[in-house]
């Protein structure tokens, strides 16, 4: 009954109808690939996503354990890091400034009930 | 007369020092992240959307409105001054606006562009005040046989006319369509492709999308470059002023602009970019010394400048009276209207009718800002464009963690991001846009429900698209869009070929 009948369509009509459309371009695009010899692709730099992936993953799994200052602390150090121009101490900086900054919109103004310090919740 | 006064109550509504600070935030924002080369409106609208959530429906949709086209007005000023257009929109401004500003006339460029903009945005707004009430009028007989038509269009109209390949902006809408069918379907309350997280009963979170595709995705892919050389961004305010010839030979090149604009904001599809680049061959078109042209010629700029400030006003028609957005960009304002509990589309000027003049009036006073923001202040600019990415790329991450993290308290929201950011980084390396995929998902659960409607009240008679005549009407256009390119594409292979 999930697909049902024309009056009446199932939940998993749709998804099937967009299934069969996705196998069709998906073959013209590998019809297409193979027709002509175009560059595969842009190149993705691997450092930024190195890092900038880094630093989501860090807040995701840090955020609830350490609270939100040290984690916005330490994420900021490792987003800084995607260009390879980052010193040091300017990042240390930015890192305090950015803390304070997101500490002062979103729990000062805004309100919200983050966690700031480890062992919070 | 209805309308003016409807149009006075709303300025009255928007003159508040609430909405006018979030106007005024909104176009600063949209300003300097337009400005900063790679970032988009589309980030800046996603960034401010969890704070939005706080706000009432007024500010919050007066704030990301004025991101949008204040990312219009900030993207010019990278293209003018270091050659790198801040937004797809402005690349034309690039060829004679940089033109202008070798040759020692930024100041001129800087202030014709920004007067340009201001004034194609008028017109842009005023053509929005006329049209939307009779659209309103016109659609409030829609059914759902019309909708699901109309929106068919839209949707193949955005991906058909997006750069590069039409075949992966194809992909990228059936990723978005797709996408959008993950959740509880509406009939049956059954889950679809939940993968067991509770989280996704409710479909995935529209922010964390945006985020993941706008965000992580173009600050991992951004093209960075920044101004290096001081000296090219020295603007003063007594460099500015155009001469008598430049407003003499400015004057009908905006009047095109701003029209080839306004109409082709409105449809779907046909954002400010495309409006931007019609303008400028157009102008070199009928011009009388096309030979000027990417040599520093000011028509070369006023045109597309008016141009996609006043598709960037349109833009909003269809968004706001259909409930049908044109762009990606305004498919998240829409967006974010749904999640402030307002259905955008023929009812809205009835039912909402405060919200929508206010907004409209909000349009007006945040162009003015952005004249303010954009003449004088010119300098200010430059200074703040010219800030390393390793200082913008901690605080993009920093503000969408935070962001999404706000909303529900969980760190699902930044898994999400994180998952579509890699997708989004993926699409990248295969040239498939992301843009359509937006649409796509914010569309396709609308479809879906306007297709399922029709069938049902027709009972089961799929001619019912073809018997209705605005439906017929909008299939014949579909399945134009769809075969008229591919008939091309094997005529001009037969034709390499010799056949």
């Amino acid at each position: 009954m999930a697909l049902g009948h024309c009056a009446g369509w199932g939940r998993a009509c749709c998804p099937l109808f967009l299934g069969v459309l996705g196998i069709g371009l998906g073959l013209a695009m590998v019809w297409r690939g193979a027709a002509r010899s175009e560059p595969l692709g842009e190149h993705v730099p691997l450092r930024r996503l190195g890092f900038i992936g880094g630093a989501f993953v860090f807040f995701a799994i840090a955020i609830e354990p350490v609270g939100l200052i040290a984690t916005l602390f330490v994420t900021t150090c490792i987003g800084a890091y995607a260009d390879k121009d980052a010193r040091t101490g300017q990042t240390l900086l930015l890192a305090a400034g950015l803390t304070a900054g997101i500490w002062l919109i979103f729990i000062y103004l805004l309100g919200l009930s983050i966690p700031l310090w480890p062992g919070e919740r | 007369m209805e309308t003016l006064a409807a149009l006075g109550a709303g300025f009255g509504a928007v003159l508040t020092v609430q909405n006018l600070f979030y106007c005024f935030v909104g176009v600063t924002m949209g300003t300097f992240i337009g400005a900063l080369p790679g970032l988009g409106a589309m980030l800046g609208i996603a960034l401010l959307l969890p704070v939005t959530l706080y706000l009432p429906a007024e500010a919050a949709i007066i704030m990301l409105a004025g991101i949008y086209y204040g990312g219009e007005y900030g993207g010019s000023i990278s293209a003018i001054l270091i050659n790198v257009p801040g937004t797809p929109s402005s690349t034309i401004a690039t060829l004679d606006g940089h033109q202008m500003a070798r040759q020692g006339r930024a100041g001129v460029a800087l202030f014709v562009s920004a007067v340009a903009s201001f004034l194609g945005g008028s017109v842009g707004i005023v053509l929005l005040i006329v049209f939307s009430p009779l659209i309103a009028k016109f659609a409030l007989n829609f059914g759902s046989v019309e909708y699901f038509a109309v929106m068919l269009v839209g949707l193949l109209g955005a991906a058909s006319v997006s750069s590069g390949s039409r075949l992966n902006a194809y992909v990228s809408v059936l990723l978005g369509v797709l996408f959008g069918t993950v959740g509880a379907d509406v009939s049956s309350g059954v889950q679809r492709f939940t993968m067991g997280f509770p989280e996704f009963i409710s479909g995935i979170s529209l922010v964390a999308l945006a985020m993941g595709f706008f965000g992580f995705a173009e600050i991992v892919c951004a093209q960075t470059k920044t101004i290096t050389n001081q000296s090219d961004s020295r603007v003063r305010m007594r460099d500015m002023l155009p001469t008598r010839e430049d407003w003499q030979r400015s004057f009908w090149p905006f009047w095109r602009g701003s029209g080839i604009g306004a109409l082709l904001g409105a449809l779907p599809g046909t954002g400010p970019t495309i409006a931007s680049f019609m303008a400028y061959l157009q102008e070199k078109r009928v011009s009388r010394h096309p030979q000027e042209f990417g040599k520093g010629a000011i028509e070369g700029l006023v045109a597309p400048e008016s141009a996609n400030n006043a598709a960037a006003q349109t833009a909003f028609i269809p968004t706001l009276t259909l409930g049908i957005p044109g762009t990606a960009t305004m498919a998240l304002i829409l967006g974010a209207l749904i999640v402030q509990g307002i259905q955008p589309g023929p009812r809205m000027m009835t039912e909402n009718a405060g919200l929508f003049w206010t907004l409209i009036a909000s349009f007006w006073i945040g162009n003015l800002f952005l004249l303010v923001l954009n003449i004088p202040l010119v300098g200010l600019w430059v200074k703040l464009v010219s800030v390393p990415y390793r200082f913008l790329f901690p605080c993009i991450i920093c503000l969408i963690c935070v962001g999404i993290y706000s909303i529900d308290l969980s760190s699902f929201g930044v898994w999400v991001i994180i998952g579509t950011g890699l997708i989004g980084c993926a699409m990248r390396a295969a040239y498939i846009p992301a843009a359509p995929l937006l649409m796509g998902f914010i569309l396709g659960p609308l479809m879906e429900e306007n297709l399922k409607r029709s069938l049902q009240l027709a009972r089961g008679d799929a001619m019912v698209f073809l018997t209705t005549p605005i439906s017929a009407i909008c299939m014949v256009i579909a399945m134009l869009i769809v075969v008229v390119p591919v008939v091309n594409l094997f005529r001009g292979a037969a034709q390499k070929t010799g056949v």
